[in-house]
């Protein structure tokens, strides 16, 4: 009845701490915290067409995702990075699926703090 | 076919047959018997009233048709039968063709009063035929009557006895409700197992869900969509439904005691599919403009009842659709402020229009004060506001409309949804995993340089590293690095660099670094979210001792720092003795179709020799896989085969034994294909890939080992 992680692989991110909670707690904690900002800030760059930032910002936010386990949008945003690169910006269909992605990411990250919370 | 006629006088239309059936046997009755005292002139208005009546066979052919086309051949029958009966001005039967059109039209929404219709549409052809001077006999009279007098009464008993029959089915289908499957959900519930009662609503699609699952506990099973349409209407009645349902769920969880009703968990976004469904059929029906707007704190996991939730949204949708039709826009913000989780969300839904109904234009506007307007709206709008009403009530909640002139109307309600807290579906536990904890410490008083412009990464790499005993150093730029580490006072072992930063990425701060520090002084280990081939090569090139994929991995870290440190001239290492050139390839664990004792051996042993021959023949094949790539793509086979020689000619000689068999017997092929010079089937690109495939990683293995020896 209860609802699987559909973004955040948490096991591989046990994997890559060493089975530590407290790390995988804190990058969590981390990464939810300052997210949003820094998605905000690439959303920014979109909307300015700044297709240098937007390449820069979408890889970075690609590699703090695989840090949190959610490699399926890490490698959405490295496409959207390329994409970038190649001097293109990113479609209205691209932002609809990326935006699916983050309130999906979000949601999984509250809901492992909150389990998390509820445990120690 | 009897099954068939049973199923439909069962059903809401029998009353409908059974009615028109009684017109049409009053006028056959009629015709057929007293043919003889008609006259000529008056055969016209027999006619006309017997086609009335048969028209009434429409209805049932109706529920076979779309609504709108069974309206519209009303419509038109409706205005020839004006013309025509206008014509003999025969006043009776202009009545009755005025009424049956009106009657089947009634019939969508009022079941019984429509029954009445087609009695009194009966009556009045007995009128007509009055009128129309036709003699009776009293045989014939009474014979009519109690055609009529039996149809009445069976819609009085079938009134009576439906009613009974819905009060039984509460009580006692309930319980043997689709026997089947109850069973086994009693005896799941027995077991222990949790009994879902939504699970029967799941399996039917909106719009009708819920009706359309209660219907089928009940066994009003149907899958035509004008038909539940009706049923819907039927079923939706003031609080018919809802008592309906609720004395479902209690006679469930009476005499199922092991059952619990269960709250499941579910995404907002699922409500917010059903909703938009419905709005995108109003788009398709009028030009409405609806926009469904969600913030991101609504679109929770959820305790509750998806729905009883959609229900709701989707009655107070239809509330606004049809009362008004001068509706221009239509928005349903869904949000929630509150985001504690583990607590209940607040989900305030609002429904805004900008329309105005169509009697406020029309009529005297009602007083301002909007309650009591509305009130008023609650009792009249009928079950769809109703209904969504007490759903509401339901979920403890209540539903308030404020309504403006000059603004608009807007539907509110808020309901307090539990955020759902228990994932452990997710497979992890969410606990250390002490199985893999014996690497804290195993990097004590270790210096390592990282460096990488991504904070959160850097984070992360420092908080593992320093459980593992190790001293970090960050660094977030290439240059800033090679600063530090060229010129700073600490001593590193090892640095992490990521290739992709602002400035000086990571292979141009390798390339800068290795000019003071060899591999074996400070190994630097490339981080990198992109995998590709030419990257790992880069990499290498560049000076690298080796390159990972993010995210970081500790213990693969430290596998591979612990196997660096032994190879290392750092002076960290003093007490671990060098490796022997046996040890330090044994190390690289080369893969199967290298033989370097062979190779060896070929040079008699001569080990700087095989090492300056492994060099130039690493240099050799960069230039030639270019070669050999640029022959494949013109198709030139013969110079692709001339330089495929070249790769076989060394391969041997470094000990690449596999890759020579291979070259050896694709060069062989090659020729047969080239001497055959109609052979057109020879696949370039594959045999390219191929190639490049075997080769590249030749050069991964071959470069491996000369790093070995130079150690």
């Amino acid at each position: 009845m209860l609802e699987q992680l559909r973004l955040i692989d948490l096991q591989e991110v046990y994997d890559c701490f060493g089975g530590n909670v407290v790390v995988v707690r804190k990058t969590i904690t981390r990464v939810n915290e300052h997210f949003p900002a820094q998605w905000q800030e690439l959303l920014e760059s979109i909307e300015s067409q700044n297709t240098q930032q937007i390449d820069v910002l979408a890889h970075r936010l690609a590699g703090t995702l695989l840090m949190v386990g959610a490699s399926g949008f890490s490698s959405y945003l490295r496409k959207m990075s390329h994409f970038a690169r190649d001097g293109n910006v990113p479609t209205v269909e691209m932002m609809k699926d990326s935006e699916r992605y983050y309130d999906t990411l979000i949601r999984e990250m509250n809901l492992i703090l909150t389990k998390l919370d509820d445990q120690h | 076919m009897y099954e068939k006629f049973k199923d439909l006088l069962e059903e809401d239309f029998g009353i409908v047959y059974i009615s028109a059936m009684y017109n049409v046997l009053n006028l056959l009755f009629v015709m057929v018997l007293v043919p003889t005292q008609v006259k000529q002139s008056q055969w016209m208005v027999l006619v006309i009233l017997s086609l009335l009546s048969l028209s009434l066979l429409g209805v049932p052919i109706a529920k076979f048709l779309s609504k709108q086309v069974f309206v519209l051949l009303a419509g038109v029958a409706a205005m020839f039968l004006w013309a025509i009966v206008s014509y003999f001005e025969q006043s009776a039967a202009f009545i009755v063709g005025m009424l049956l059109p009106f009657a089947t039209l009634l019939n969508f929404r009022y079941k019984y009063k429509t029954g009445m219709f087609y009695i009194l549409s009966g009556i009045f052809v007995q009128l007509a035929l009055l009128a129309s001077q036709v003699k009776l006999t009293t045989q014939d009279i009474a014979l009519s009557c109690v055609l009529g007098l039996g149809c009445a009464l069976y819609l009085l008993v079938d009134r009576y006895w439906r009613e009974k029959i819905r009060r039984h089915t509460q009580e006692v289908k309930v319980i043997s409700l689709e026997m089947e499957k109850a069973k086994a959900k009693i005896a799941a519930a027995e077991k222990g197992f949790e009994f879902f009662l939504g699970r029967f609503v799941l399996q039917f699609k909106e719009p009708v869900s819920v009706m359309m699952g209660i219907n089928n506990i009940l066994q009003f099973n149907d899958t035509n969509p004008m038909r539940l349409d009706f049923m819907r209407r039927q079923f939706l009645t003031g609080q018919y439904l809802l008592s309906e349902f609720d004395q479902l769920v209690t006679g469930i969880t009476q005499h199922l005691p092991n059952t619990r009703i269960l709250s499941e968990p579910f995404n907002l976004d699922e409500v917010l599919v059903v909703v938009e469904n419905r709005l995108s059929l109003a788009r398709n029906e009028s030009d409405l403009q609806c926009e469904v707007i969600f913030n991101n704190n609504a679109k929770q996991i959820v305790l509750g009842d998806k729905f009883r939730l959609s229900q709701v949204m989707l009655s107070l949708i239809d509330v606004v659709i049809e009362e008004y039709d001068s509706l221009s826009e239509l928005n349903i913000t869904m949000s929630a402020d509150s985001l504690k989780l583990g607590d209940h969300v607040e989900l305030k839904v609002t429904i805004f229009h900008n329309g105005q109904r169509e009697d406020e234009i029309s009529n005297e506007k009602p007083d301002k004060l909007s309650t009591q307007y509305f009130e008023k709206m609650f009792e009249s709008l009928g079950y769809d506001l109703n209904f969504a009403t007490l759903m509401i009530e339901q979920m403890e909640s209540t539903l308030s409309i404020s309504h403006d002139d000059a603004q608009g109307t807007y539907y509110n309600f808020v309901l307090f949804m539990p955020v759902a807290e228990d994932f452990t579906e997710t497979g992890v536990d969410l606990v250390d995993q002490d199985v893999q904890k014996n690497w804290y410490g195993e990097l004590l008083d270790i210096r390592i340089l990282v460096v990488d412009d991504n904070k959160e990464a850097c984070f992360v790499i420092k908080e593992l590293l320093e459980l593992a005993g190790a001293i970090v150093n960050i660094e977030h730029t290439g240059d800033a690095a090679v600063k530090t580490v060229l010129e700073g006072e600490t001593r590193f072992d090892c640095v992490i660099m990521d290739l992709q930063m602002p400035n000086m990425n990571g292979l141009e701060a390798t390339k800068a670094i290795r000019e003071k520090y060899s591999k074996f002084d400070l190994p630097i280990i490339g981080l990198s979210i992109n995998g590709i081939e030419n990257q790992l090569l880069a990499c290498l090139d560049a000076g690298m001792n080796k390159f990972s994929i993010k995210p970081f991995n500790i213990i693969d870290f430290i596998d591979f720092f612990q196997n660096a440190l032994k190879n290392s001239n750092n002076p960290i290492n003093k007490k671990l003795s060098p490796l022997s050139d046996e040890e330090a390839l044994r190390m690289i664990k080369l893969p199967d179709g290298y033989d370097v004792d062979l190779a060896l051996a070929n040079l008699g042993g001569d080990k700087e020799l095989y090492r300056s021959i492994l060099d130039a023949t690493l240099d050799e094949w960069h230039i030639n896989i270019h070669q050999l790539q640029s022959a494949l793509k013109r198709n030139d086979i013969h110079y692709a085969r001339h330089v495929l020689s070249r790769f076989a000619n060394n391969a041997l000689m470094v000990g690449a034994v596999e890759l020579d068999n291979y070259l050896r017997q694709l060069i062989f092929s090659l020729s047969l294909r080239s001497l055959d010079q109609d052979n057109e089937d020879i696949n370039v690109l594959s045999l390219s890939v191929e190639i490049e495939d075997q080769i590249w990683q030749s050069i991964r293995v071959l470069k491996s080992i000369a790093d070995a020896l130079k150690r």
